[in-house]
């Protein structure tokens, strides 16, 4: 039971990751129909610059504010420079653009800090916590999973009950109709993916003490973001979180319980991730959308 | 008199195809004014340029004020609410969040209660549904909500295109009545595009008939209706097309 619980805390560690990192996928998904393929990539540039200025002496948490700071402005500006002239485009266009996105950004990563594989420190202390009698566990797991936790719940509340937040469900909702009320769209859709990148940015500092830095680090995160997106509906912000979740459970049961799961977790997590959309291709909360006429 | 709406020499266009070739059109202040035609005339094309969607050329003033070129969220700010061609909701947002972005440009926060007591008093339905998702609604459900989230916005002019289009005749009626008292009450300028041009002439007190692009006639409500080549053309008036033979 124990190693159960310690399993399910790893788990939905690991998941909190993927949950933000799929809350990010959404945010971008609903206002433009494209998924960013270059999310995981951006995060892990972002981790970099967290990695340059704790190098440079700066404290890890500041050092964090200040990335997020950071990965907020500039993908506001990429989304300017590279992806809003292809905003009209075909979709294939527009997938060769994030694919293309997804390459630059990786090599330039490999350009700056080079393909070496760096430790990247853990906000949290080195030690575990005891949390029973025969259960401690690390207090990074622990520190990340209350750190997601808290970007989830911040994220509902500021679309839920702010106005800028209502604001953004509306231009993700119809571009047309919000300028209609009122809103500029084209800020809206630049602070999606300022928020994105944001978001992005925390989970990869949350990643890398786990999984060591280097520019590869961010494909893994992004699949398992997808398939919980998927899983949860690439349509709806809770089930993509909760679906990210699930599947972080899910990798750290099968590496724990089955046989040689650790080499097939990745495998088996995206096989059962299938089987759910075979019967429900829109995801588990995803909007098959109900319209009357 | 004051003018709510004046196009001068208004010409819009779509890419290369020219829609409106240079329309004259003029809407007083308080009260409806109908623009009526048949399918592709341009009515939709006439409101999408006065509220900034498309490449308009000409002069289109607000309340005397140029707003020619300004973009469509400007111009909302501005005033000018307009229930779009096919209602425009926020399918995926609830009835309330819907209402509540109608008020996204009201400029005092204050009056948001009173508004919304407004709009329910008009349209009881929508407060039934307050936490429903706008796609589940019905036709006419969503009409209500497109021209609920309209006064949110303390408009000073609403733009309608085709609010009976899809609806019921049961419906349609109930739905002319509460804009006839929504103009009566709010002493707010509207502007109705319909296809149903008797429909429209009741509800109106001035009128312009628009025919590929150009505007033909203009007049009173009632002088547009006894028009018999109009009447003949476009309200299926039996006796008109007696007298006209």
């Amino acid at each position: 039971m124990t190693f159960f619980l310690e399993q399910l805390i790893i788990g939905l560690s690991s998941g909190g990751i993927y949950a933000i990192m799929a809350l990010a996928l959404v945010m971008i998904y609903k206002s433009t129909g494209h998924v960013n393929l270059a999310q995981g990539e951006m995060a892990v540039f972002s981790t970099f610059i967290a990695w340059t200025l704790v190098q440079m002496g700066v404290p890890i948490w500041p050092a964090i504010l200040l990335t997020v700071a950071v990965s907020f402005v500039g993908a506001i500006v990429l989304e300017r420079v590279v992806v809003r002239p292809f905003a009209k485009a075909d979709d294939l266009v527009v997938v060769a653009v994030f694919v293309g996105l997804f390459l630059s950004i990786h090599s330039l990563a490999g350009v700056i800090w080079n393909y070496e594989v760096k430790p990247f420190p853990s906000a949290f202390s080195d030690g575990s916590i005891s949390l029973m009698d025969d259960l401690s566990i690390r207090a990074h797991t622990l520190g990340s999973l209350l750190t997601t936790g808290a970007v989830l719940t911040a994220v509902w509340f500021f679309f839920r009950y702010t106005r800028l937040g209502l604001a953004l469900r509306a231009a993700a909702d119809n571009h047309e109709s919000s300028r209609l009320v009122g809103i500029n769209v084209s800020v809206m859709l630049a602070l999606g993916w300022g928020l994105a990148a944001g978001i992005g940015a925390v989970a990869g500092v949350m990643i890398a003490p786990v999984t060591f830095l280097d520019p590869g680090m961010g494909l893994a995160p992004l699949i398992f973001a997808l398939a919980g997106a998927l899983l949860g509906g690439i349509t709806s912000p809770f089930g993509a979180a909760l679906g990210g979740l699930i599947v972080g459970v899910l990798e750290a049961m099968i590496s724990a319980y089955v046989p040689y799961g650790i080499e097939f977790r990745e495998l088996i997590a995206l096989m059962l991730i299938l089987s759910v959309l075979l019967v429900r291709p829109a995801g588990l909360f995803g909007e098959v959308v109900t319209r009357r006429v | 008199m004051k003018h709510a709406l004046e196009l001068n020499n208004v010409t819009a266009s779509y890419g290369h195809g020219s829609i409106l070739h240079g329309i004259d059109l003029a809407v007083p202040e308080g009260g409806v004014t109908a623009l009526l035609g048949a399918n592709g005339a341009g009515k939709t094309t006439t409101l999408r340029a006065i509220c900034g969607m498309i490449e308009t050329h000409g002069e289109v003033r607000l309340f005397g004020e140029e707003i020619t070129g300004k973009s469509p969220e400007t111009i909302a700010r501005m005033g000018v609410a307009h229930v779009p061609d096919g209602r425009g909701t926020f399918t995926s947002l609830t009835v309330m969040d819907n209402l509540r972005l109608g008020a996204f440009t009201a400029k005092k926060r204050g009056n948001f209660q009173r508004s919304l007591d407004r709009v329910f008093d008009y349209f009881p339905r929508l407060k039934e549904r307050v936490g429903q998702h706008a796609g589940t609604l019905s036709g006419g459900e969503q009409q209500m909500l497109a021209i609920g989230r309209a006064l949110m916005a303390e408009p000073r002019l609403i733009l309608l295109d085709e609010p009976s289009i899809g609806l019921a005749p049961v419906i349609v009626k109930q739905l002319f009545e509460i804009l006839d008292q929504i103009a009566r009450d709010a002493g707010v300028s509207m502007l109705l595009v319909e296809q149903n041009s008797n429909l429209a002439l009741k509800l109106a007190s001035n009128a312009a008939l628009l025919e590929v692009g150009n505007l033909v006639a203009r007049g009173t409500a009632k002088e547009l209706s006894q028009n018999q080549e109009i009447a003949r053309a476009y309200l299926g008036d039996v006796a008109a097309e007696g007298a006209g033979a």
